[in-house]
């Protein structure tokens, strides 16, 4: 770029940045909501993901293998969940809070012991920017979406790969049935539990994906619960947006908005803002959403209506 | 056995070994805390007596455990009371948080009342603080249809951080970063075990342990909240308000967690430190709840035996390699097992029905 680029292109480059991770996150979240597992662990995903990103990486140099242990630790962590949920039907929430429990205090443990001692990975642990040939050169465009950490354009294929899985294959016909009627589904003779598990270790990954982009591409550096709350925000995006990838998307590019927001404030003279607002803004707008979201009823028109007919 | 999948079963079949649950996840979290110090190169036999030492030593360090004991009891309580009617309070910690600072708040704001008049009043308007805010989360699922997990979580960081600024920017001491100034004298309570920071503090936690135990058992409160606990429509065709005792029970559930901050500001640091993380007082409370199967009373035992840890490792964490956060994983596998523990029940009795899942709450 040889001009000076508007700061609010810079932003909107920087709310598809920071929107990635909650996306990834999110729509491990939709998988495991359509198949029955409320999955409040996500935020521990996210958390184990941002750890073991940055400790691998560390280690090998290569951000890639940093991003196979985040998914790993993800993979790891939601077969826990998925076993204590699934196997022993134990609360849902409960599990995931106890996930998140083991995730703070794991992190938080090993963050300063000597063999991992993530300080000294400060700022220098990073991954490079994925570019588009053509679509880089295009002014204003190439900034926002020419070249971008990989975890937006992993994001997106992703969410068309779900849309499509959930919409268009019998799999995610049977993934949506194990939550609204797990015993119809059963007497189809499919394997409800298989399925579960399926999607609650495939949340994890994610999520840990979605952990690991956040300290590689966006943060540079660990500190304990540096995740703060964005799994929440993550499975708030999920049930504010209904379980739609697409609608869920786009709650998240908001939180991610607001995080960008955060960064450019006082670039676009909004100081007025108090500082603390801005922190606060994700988890306050979250709730109002939340809110408001569940007063909306999308319910089919005949929905807990009875039917007659052919009498 | 009933055949009948849709008809949910009897979850109180009691198999002689489920009284040995909690031992057992007690037991287990040992060995993973096992596993963990010996992978972090401590040696396990030189960390259980440092942590056997520094709770047991001297009276003064059993001051101290009783001292980290204290708020785990009332976030304990916080915690048991809301699970009582199926609410799940995992907002202690943000609650703790502005009983804490609104404590400290007064603590210097309100000078030339008498002890006696002086203590009651901050440790009752940071009890109605806090249940204001435990109350939200209520609100918000009576009226919006938010669950209240979400809402508690969220509201966990929005007093973290708001707290932080509070502390750093409004209420700042002058000489150090990170704390308010020390609170006036005549707003302290009591620290009754010489060289130690054990305070009356404990006193009311024994108290309120057995005005829980007391209310939720014995009286017709304590069984509607049992019935809403059971189920919904149960309570609904008994008569019971649902929505105005959700609000109710998060604001008692609150007003407990914040006894605690009130507490930890008055009796032990006499002013309000920036927290280092979310991860505290209020989170070790559901750990205690649990372990005990959320019983008001048990709740004191298990919150001291969480407390021996918590003061055992914040010691050994300055002696050895081996941090302090390993409490909370200790924790975590408790609440892990603990929870899994209908479904460990089932497979002692070799159940063998299908059935919906248990556990979603929606």
């Amino acid at each position: 770029m040889e001009d000076i680029t508007p700061i609010s292109i810079l932003l909107l480059a920087a709310t598809l940045k920071f929107s990635s991770p909650l996306i990834l996150a999110a729509l491990g979240g939709i998988l495991s909501e359509k198949a029955g597992v409320r999955n409040v662990g996500l935020e521990g995903f996210m958390l184990l993901g941002a750890f073991y990103a940055v400790a691998f990486t560390g280690w090998t140099g290569n951000p890639w293998i940093g991003i196979t242990g985040a998914i790993l630790s993800g993979i790891l962590a939601a077969t826990i969940l998925a076993v204590a949920t699934i196997e022993f039907k134990a609360n849902h929430l409960i599990c995931g809070v106890a996930i998140i429990f083991l995730a703070y205090g794991l992190t938080g443990a090993l963050n300063n012991s000597p063999f991992f001692n993530m300080e000294q990975y400060l700022g220098i642990i990073s991954i490079n920017y994925w570019s588009i040939p053509f679509i880089k050169e295009i002014p204003y465009v190439g900034v926002i979406i020419g070249e971008q950490l990989p975890s937006v354009y992993i994001s997106i294929i992703l969410l068309v790969l779900m849309n499509f899985l959930l919409c268009k294959t019998v799999l995610g016909l049977k993934l949506r049935a194990s939550s609204e009627n797990p015993l119809a589904l059963y007497a189809q003779g499919v394997n409800v539990k298989l399925i579960r598990y399926f999607c609650v270790i495939i949340s994890g990954m994610l999520a840990g994906l979605g952990g690991g982009f956040l300290t590689l591409g966006i943060f540079n550096y660990f500190t304990p619960g540096i995740t703060a709350g964005r799994g929440f925000l993550a499975l708030s995006a999920v049930i504010i947006g209904r379980k739609r990838p697409i609608e869920t998307s786009v709650i998240a590019l908001l939180f991610g908005f607001l995080y960008a927001f955060q960064m450019y404030a006082p670039d676009l003279n909004f100081t007025f803002i108090p500082p603390v607002l801005l922190i606060l803004a994700p988890y306050i707008i979250s709730l109002a959403l939340l809110g408001i979201s569940s007063q909306v009823h999308l319910w089919p028109g005949i929905f807990k209506k009875s039917f007659t007919g052919g009498d | 056995m009933n055949n009948n999948p849709l008809r949910s079963k009897n979850l109180d079949t009691e198999h002689w070994t489920i009284y040995f649950l909690p031992l057992i996840a007690v037991i287990i979290a040992f060995l993973v805390l096992t596993v963990f110090i010996i992978a972090m190169g401590g040696y396990p036999a030189t960390i259980y007596r440092l942590l056997w030492i520094s709770s047991f030593a001297s009276l003064r360090d059993f001051g101290e455990v009783l001292t980290s004991t204290t708020p785990i009891i009332f976030t304990g309580l916080a915690f048991a009371l809301a699970f009582r009617a199926g609410l799940i309070n995992a907002g202690a910690e943000g609650q703790y948080f502005i009983a804490y600072i609104t404590a400290a708040y007064l603590g210097i704001a309100l000078t030339g009342l008498p002890a006696t008049l002086l203590i009651p009043i901050i440790i009752i308007i940071s009890m109605l603080c806090a249940g204001l805010y435990g109350c939200l989360a209520g609100i918000f699922k009576v009226f919006l249809g938010v669950q209240e997990i979400l809402t508690t979580f969220f509201l966990n960081w929005i007093g973290l951080y708001s707290i932080i600024h509070v502390i750093n920017n409004v209420l700042s001491s002058s000489g150090e970063a990170g704390a308010t100034p020390i609170i006036i004298e005549s707003a302290r309570l009591w620290q009754w075990l010489p060289g130690s920071r054990a305070n009356s503090g404990l006193i009311i936690a024994i108290l309120a342990a057995l005005l829980i135990y007391f209310v939720l058992e014995k009286t017709s409160f304590g069984y509607k909240l049992k019935i809403i606990g059971f189920n919904h429509k149960t309570a609904e065709y008994t008569g019971i308000n649902i929505s105005l005792y959700i609000i109710i029970i998060m604001f008692i559930s609150g007003a407990l967690a914040g006894v605690a901050g009130a507490i930890q500001v008055m009796g032990v640091e006499f002013r309000a430190f920036e927290p280092a993380g979310l991860f505290g007082f209020g989170f070790a409370g559901i750990a205690a709840a649990l372990l005990c199967r959320n019983n008001p009373l048990a709740i004191i035992i298990t919150a001291f035996f969480l407390g021996v840890l918590n003061r055992g490792f914040t010691l050994i964490e300055s002696m050895t390699d081996i941090p302090q956060e390993v409490t909370i994983i200790f924790q975590g596998v408790i609440i892990l097992f603990m929870a899994s523990e209908y479904g460990i029940k089932n497979l002692l009795k070799n159940n063998k029905d299908i059935s919906m899942e248990e556990g979603r709450r929606d």
